[in-house]
């Protein structure tokens, strides 16, 4: 049977939970590690763990109220399932007036193994002449930082710094960059930014 | 614990251990705004709650305290010490937030 998908626009209201919480559901398959979650807004409360935890346990015990919008796709393509997430990072680093050299998710996100616990990390290469003190850099930062916690439910561990300073850490293999170049998901900028740096 | 911590940061070639100082001073701080302005603290690990807290007496507040937690972020990662530009962004960041504390 067919569940009454039940629509809203508010970006707040779109849930990121760990798909453990509903793996009970038949038409769930191994490998899901991202669900956005759509409920009715009166049945939200204000309190965003709460509206979680509601909306998981209304997910596993029934199903009348609405349906779950899941993406499914195996561990080794993170973007499929979290497309939305990250289409909605990279409209956001396209509105900066500020524009970023280049960013990218890493971490548990980008290599699908993200849990409701998970930190979303996010990679922002600022350009040299960029204060990163300036309102205005700061305010896009935070705003991108609060919003991905909105939509998602979990905290953003940002890791900020000059375009410059990246170069020279890509060079002396610092393995956090280096595992971003493996598994990074590019939000912005050329999708090569640190390969181009290690071969420099 | 906030004023030593944030004096204490001042001293010697030792970056990424200043930063650390200046990360609990900060965190330090914002935890005494919080409890004097708002009767509460947060209780777990979660910097984004911590900042969300704070942000609530003072948006400044939370900026201050991300900056922070984001130069702590970025100094665990990296194997060689932090600039003297990460030190001072975390200087200033936390000598705001420690002197809002004092000033309460």
């Amino acid at each position: 049977m067919s569940l009454p998908l039940v629509r809203f626009t508010l970006d707040r209201l779109l849930i990121a939970e760990d798909p453990k919480g509903v793996a009970d559901r038949p038409e769930i398959d191994v490998g899901v590690t991202f669900a956005f979650v759509e409920c009715p807004p009166e049945q939200a409360t204000d309190d965003l763990g709460a509206r979680r935890a509601f909306l998981c346990s209304q997910a596993v015990q029934q199903r009348a109220l609405f349906r779950i919008e899941i993406d499914i796709r195996p561990s080794h393509t993170p973007e499929y399932t979290s497309h939305e997430f990250f289409a909605r990072l990279r409209r956001e680093f396209e509105g900066w007036a500020i524009a970023p050299v280049f960013a990218s998710m890493f971490g548990s996100v980008a290599r699908g193994e993200m849990t409701s616990r998970s930190d979303i990390d996010v990679l922002v290469v600022r350009a040299d002449v960029t204060d990163p003190d300036t309102d205005l850099w700061r305010d896009q930062c935070d705003t991108m930082a609060e919003r991905a916690s909105q939509w998602t439910g979990n905290g953003v561990q940002l890791l900020e710094a000059g375009a410059t300073e990246v170069r020279d850490a890509v060079r002396r293999s610092e393995p956090v960059y280096e595992d971003i170049a493996r598994d990074g998901i590019a939000l912005y900028g050329p999708r090569n930014f640190l390969r181009l740096a290690m071969r420099a | 614990m906030a004023a030593e911590a944030l004096a204490a940061s001042d001293s010697g070639d030792v970056t990424d251990a200043s930063i650390t100082l200046l990360v609990h001073a900060g965190i330090a701080a914002a935890d005494a705004i919080c409890c004097t302005r708002l009767g509460q603290h947060t209780q777990g690990d979660s910097h984004h709650d911590a900042v969300a807290l704070v942000g609530r007496v003072d948006r400044r507040h939370a900026r201050n305290l991300q900056t922070l937690l984001d130069l702590k972020t970025k100094s665990g990662y990296a194997s060689v010490p932090s600039s003297t530009a990460d030190r001072l962004r975390a200087a200033r960041a936390a000598r705001q937030l420690v002197e809002a504390a004092e000033a309460l």
